[in-house]
């Protein structure tokens, strides 16, 4: 196996000022169109009831088409 | 696993639907999500991890598993999940700098990872996470060369 070498001017751990690299909370809620009416069960009940397959799955595919 | 007083969890977003979906390690997921919403844990994600995960759900949307109506609901209730715990300093969601950009390239040329996967590996590294939570054995390989713990989530750690 090829070792990783991660030769950028990224740095590693929290040793620098780590919230220049955080996003701003806003920006996702702006993206929320309905707030506060389902609950994460809600989410679950339909996910599980429709979707058998893993989401690892699709996420492995969109990664590598 | 036991609680670890505000030790840092970052999730690919492979492990991080396992919140939402029940399959192969969904209880590690619920148990991280709630030591997190009890103040022991902190999560940690990519931006990039919010958009693979509505391109996850159109993804599902546009194979008619579920519906229109029900993608917005499931994102919403992800989106609102992910701000809620934001807001109370139990997650924090990184940003995709240029320099992490850059450094992927390499990871992309040498070992091969995906655009994707090398951009999550080197956020993941930056943050300074004490465990990277994933669920796909290659991916987690690759962190465990650049010492970071990992933990395949459809596992026992």
């Amino acid at each position: 196996m090829t070792t990783v070498k991660i030769t950028s001017p990224v740095q590693s751990g929290r040793d620098k000022s780590i919230d220049s690299s955080l996003v701003p909370v806003e920006i996702v809620r702006s993206m929320i169109r309905d707030v506060g009416r389902y609950r994460v069960k809600d989410a679950r009940m339909i996910l599980n009831s429709r979707f058998k397959g893993k989401f690892g799955d699709i996420v492995h595919e969109s990664r590598n088409e | 696993m036991n609680p670890e007083m505000n030790k840092l969890f970052f999730l690919d977003t492979s492990a991080f639907f396992k919140e939402y979906h029940d399959e192969e390690g969904s209880d590690h997921l619920h148990s991280i999500f709630n030591q997190a919403k009890n103040g022991s844990v902190i999560l940690c994600i990519s931006i990039i991890t919010i958009s693979e995960v509505l391109n996850a759900l159109d993804k599902i949307r546009k194979r008619r598993i579920i519906s229109a109506s029900e993608c917005q609901i499931i994102a919403d209730v992800i989106l609102s999940d992910i701000v809620e715990l934001t807001e109370q300093g139990r997650m924090e969601i990184h940003e995709v700098k240029a320099s992490i950009i850059r450094a992927s390239w390499d990871l992309i040329l040498t070992n091969h990872l995906s655009a994707i996967d090398a951009i999550q590996v080197v956020t993941a590294h930056e943050s300074g996470a004490d465990f990277f939570l994933a669920a796909d054995r290659y991916l987690l390989s690759q962190m465990q060369e650049i010492g970071l713990k990992t933990w395949n989530v459809e596992e026992n750690l």
